[in-house]
């Protein structure tokens, strides 16, 4: 049986860091990839990568929820009845996306503007209900910690992968900056909806490709 | 014994993110009330002065005081020939939406200066037209004692025309305008 099918499943336990957190913290970037892998938060990452900064925005937004709601529910994920365990998840997570919410609208105004209701919608975000209830619930805070980190990261690296691809071709800006020289015309629909599907396609296919080819070696 | 932890627990979680939230709310009031550009922009604007966007605040500044009342702000304008108008921020219940209003009133607390809104959501077309600009110039100068009629024809000083097809808009507006002004006279008794 190969070792990463043990992986999926990590055993209660482990140290500050040992080397199979490392484990996790990669199966959550790379296997269980939130957008590439697991394909949750579909729909805010379709709607912000437009813009990098945004999606720069809505990625560490997702970051810090996860990690905190993953921290709070490991830590107290015995205390959790049974029966009411995701209206509690529910609880802790929207708690800290209104926190979240309202510190953007303060310190960022003019991005928090732009992703709309986007970042009030992080509470319904399936990244982090289902790490809560697939992880957090049933491991210690280090590795939950790990494991969110790990997801977290995942979904940043994809979002600023798509919105890189997006906003290059569709405004040829990097990050605000002109690149692409303002004769070439940009390709508009990468900056609209159906551009976001396609690109989204495209990834998933290159990352597919990619997987395969690593496991075939 | 099993549900009675189970109420228990939630009540502690509810009631712990209740006090938290409340506590993030009441820091965000506090905090941005220093970040409303916008608000002043619109403020500098109903006194016909022009600022880029860089030195809005500092003219804001220049030509307006501002008190504060609870959590409510008033602005009180130092320009001539508007000097004592008081400018400040109410909002209330529309028909479907939070309907955000800006009240100018003149130093004598008896007339409106003017009307704005800054945001409302209401039917496109229909209860929506309160932002139209004929709509609102009815607005300037009227009377506000003892209160603000939207009626049917505008015959006395305190009353303007409401918005054909849009009763429940009007009415709400109306109730909204009349219970700033309330709110000012609450909030600004006996001082200046």
């Amino acid at each position: 049986m190969p070792d990463s099918v043990n992986l999926r499943t990590p055993k209660k336990g482990y140290r500050l860091f040992s080397s199979k957190d490392a484990l996790v913290f990669k199966e959550g970037l790379w296997h269980n990839n939130p957008i590439f892998g697991m394909m949750l938060g579909l729909c805010s990452t379709l709607a912000v990568t437009n813009i990098m900064k945004n999606a720069l925005v809505m990625s560490a937004s997702v970051l810090i929820v996860l990690v905190v709601n993953s921290a709070i529910i490991s830590s107290i994920r015995n205390l959790i009845p049974e029966k009411v365990r995701m209206i509690a998840y529910m609880l802790i997570t929207s708690t800290l996306v209104i926190t979240i919410d309202m510190t953007l609208k303060i310190f960022m105004p003019d991005a928090s503007k732009a992703m709309g209701p986007y970042v009030a919608l992080i509470i319904t975000n399936c990244i982090i209900m289902g790490r809560a209830e697939a992880f957090a619930a049933r491991n210690t805070i280090n590795v939950s910690i790990v494991d969110a980190l790990g997801v977290g990261l995942g979904y940043t690296f994809s979002l600023m992968t798509i919105s890189v691809f997006r906003e290059i071709i569709g405004f040829g800006t990097f990050f605000g900056f002109q690149i692409i020289p303002e004769a070439i015309a940009p390709i508009k629909i990468f900056t609209i909806p159906p551009g976001a599907f396609f690109s989204l396609g495209i990834f998933i296919l290159i990352i597919n490709i990619i997987k395969r080819k690593g496991g075939k070696e | 014994m099993k549900t009675f932890r189970t109420v228990l627990f939630l009540l502690i979680l509810s009631t712990v993110c209740t006090l938290f939230l409340s506590g993030g709310q009441f820091l965000y009031l506090r905090l941005s009330s220093r970040f409303n550009i916008e608000l002043y922009g619109t403020i500098l604007g109903m006194f016909g002065i022009d600022a880029e966007e860089e030195e809005i605040e500092a003219s804001f500044h220049k030509n307006f005081d501002t008190k504060t009342v609870g959590v409510s702000n008033f602005y009180i304008c130092k320009l001539e020939p508007f000097s004592g108008t008081v400018v400040f921020k109410h909002d209330g219940p529309g028909l479907w939406s939070n309907i955000e209003i800006l009240v100018a009133v003149k130093k004598n607390r008896e007339e409106l200066y003017k009307l704005g809104i800054l945001s409302q959501a209401e039917t496109p077309g229909m209860g929506a037209r309160i932002i139209e600009e004929p709509f609102l110039k009815q607005f300037e100068g009227i009377e506000i004692r003892p209160d603000v009629k939207l009626v049917k024809f505008s015959i006395r000083s305190n009353e303007v025309d409401a918005i054909s097809g849009a009763t429940k808009t009007s009415n709400y507006l109306e109730s909204i305008i009349n219970k700033a002004i309330v709110k000012m006279d609450q909030s600004l008794k006996g001082g200046n």
